[in-house]
């Protein structure tokens, strides 16, 4: 069957089987590998991207139900996803580095959804409940979350993404 | 993991959702967000030869305060624990909605589909019993309204015929006070097991009606008829939440497993029971 489905900004027009889910869509048809299959059974969240701008877990969605959807992933060169990439670089918020795509669209989602909220320890603990990381103990995952919402406030100049 | 094969259609409208479900029946399935059905079809614990995707379908989306409260099958998970009115008119669900699994799941996920999916292990199933919501059901020869004490048969099983489309929810006990108790071993996870309370007290601080559903603790959710009876007319205290909790111990089935021996969980659901009533109690006043 065929998708319309823009993927960072560019429109993408496939042919694929309904079965095929949207993180395979992802890494194998458009050879967008920074998505990442973790479980493979909607628990871990490294396979996380944004569907016209809320997380989903990429795994769980087929590429059918994306059809004429917007989908953002790690690899976007919006100026925020990379002030948040930045913040994971300076507060060493990754050890092996394979929960880290699903953490930083986490991220992304959980800070524009704050709105007024205060983004403090309780606030991301709640909503990183659907991001496992088996190295870091999340202590510098969430410092890193705070330094990115520091980041993204102050419009600080981004560097190491690029 | 892929699901085995499958036709996938997106019907414009409810005639066309209809005419499909009329021609493939049994060997079709409606899906919502596919938060509960995509995993199951992953693991092929199940296999579907036509799905059929709801989302393109408009009107399906809403949450309104009429005399009910009334949601439709594609409001999402998320959309409901974020939404002003439920949370004015109905906190249990406001709380329940964001106890969903994670944020992700709730952001694809919806509440009809967690309803008719109908896993014991699903939250909506208990707190829809202890809200006594109403299911609207619509097919091709009519619509008719299903109390959700008839809709819970079995694990995966409910009141729906396989050309059956849950149109409305309807909650017409709001203003109540209500909270979800849920039990978790990890956050994202089934509940091991959960309480829904839903309560308004008379002038005089006795219980002028409660609804208590509970979830994972029989092969459905299950609703506390008895304790719900007993609580009535009374005011909550200890005792009175103790002699509900021993009341409640013959609706359920607890086994030993992976999680837990038999009694070590019935302590902990003794706790969760005593202590959720105590502070739904403590809010209505
Ligand atoms: S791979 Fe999707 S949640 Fe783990
Ligand atoms: S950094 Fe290794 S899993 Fe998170």
């Amino acid at each position: 069957m065929m998708v319309n489905i823009r993927v960072n900004g560019k429109q993408y027009k496939k042919d694929i089987e309904p079965r095929l889910l949207l993180v395979n869509f992802l890494r194998d048809e458009l050879n967008l590998t920074g998505t990442h299959i973790g479980c493979d059974t909607s628990n871990c969240g490294a396979c996380t991207v944004l569907m016209d701008g809320k997380s989903v877990k990429s795994c769980t969605v087929l590429a059918m139900q994306a059809n004429n959807h917007e989908i953002t992933t790690i690899e976007h060169e919006d100026p925020e996803l990379n002030a948040i990439k930045d913040a994971y670089v300076e507060e060493q918020g990754l050890q092996c580095g394979f929960c880290t795509p699903g953490m930083i669209m986490e991220t992304f989602y959980l800070l524009k959804d704050a709105g007024n909220k205060d983004v403090d320890d309780d606030y991301i603990k709640k909503k990183l409940s659907g991001n496992l990381c088996r190295c870091t103990g999340y202590r510098s995952i969430i410092d890193s979350i705070k330094k990115a919402n520091e980041k993204i406030r102050e419009k600080e100049e981004i560097h190491v993404s690029r | 993991m892929y699901p085995d094969k499958f036709q996938y259609f997106t019907p414009g409208d409810i005639a066309s959702l209809e005419e499909l479900l009329d021609k493939y029946r049994d060997d079709s399935k409606i899906l919502a967000g596919g938060q509960s059905i995509i995993p199951l079809l992953k693991m092929r614990f199940t296999s579907i030869p036509n799905i059929i995707d709801i989302s393109n379908i408009k009107g399906l989306n809403f949450i309104e305060l009429n005399d009910d409260l009334e949601i439709g099958p594609m409001a999402r998970t998320a959309e409901v624990a974020a939404s002003n009115i439920v949370a004015m008119n109905c906190p249990l669900l406001f709380d329940a909605a964001g106890k969903v699994a994670d944020p992700q799941v709730r952001n694809m996920g919806t509440v009809g589909g967690d309803i008719c999916e109908a896993d014991p292990r699903n939250d909506m199933p208990a707190v829809m019993l202890a809200l006594n919501a109403d299911f609207e059901i619509t097919n091709s020869s009519g619509k008719r309204t299903v109390n959700s004490t008839e809709f819970f048969k079995d694990a995966y099983t409910t009141a729906l015929d396989s050309n059956d489309i849950l149109t409305k929810i309807s909650i017409k006990n709001i203003g109540y006070h209500g909270k979800y108790f849920k039990f978790t071993t990890m956050a994202s996870d089934f509940a091991l097991f959960a309480v829904a309370i839903n309560m308004k007290l008379n002038s005089d601080e006795t219980v002028k009606d409660i609804g208590i559903g509970l979830t994972n603790v029989s092969s459905t959710a299950v609703k506390a008829n008895e304790v719900e009876a007993y609580l009535k007319g009374k005011k909550i205290d200890e005792k009175i939440s103790e002699e509900a909790f021993s009341k409640l111990l013959n609706m359920i089935e607890l086994d030993d497993d992976y999680n837990g021996t038999k009694e070590e969980k019935q302590k902990i659901l003794k706790k969760i029971f005593v202590n959720g009533l105590k502070e739904v109690y403590g809010d209505s006043k």
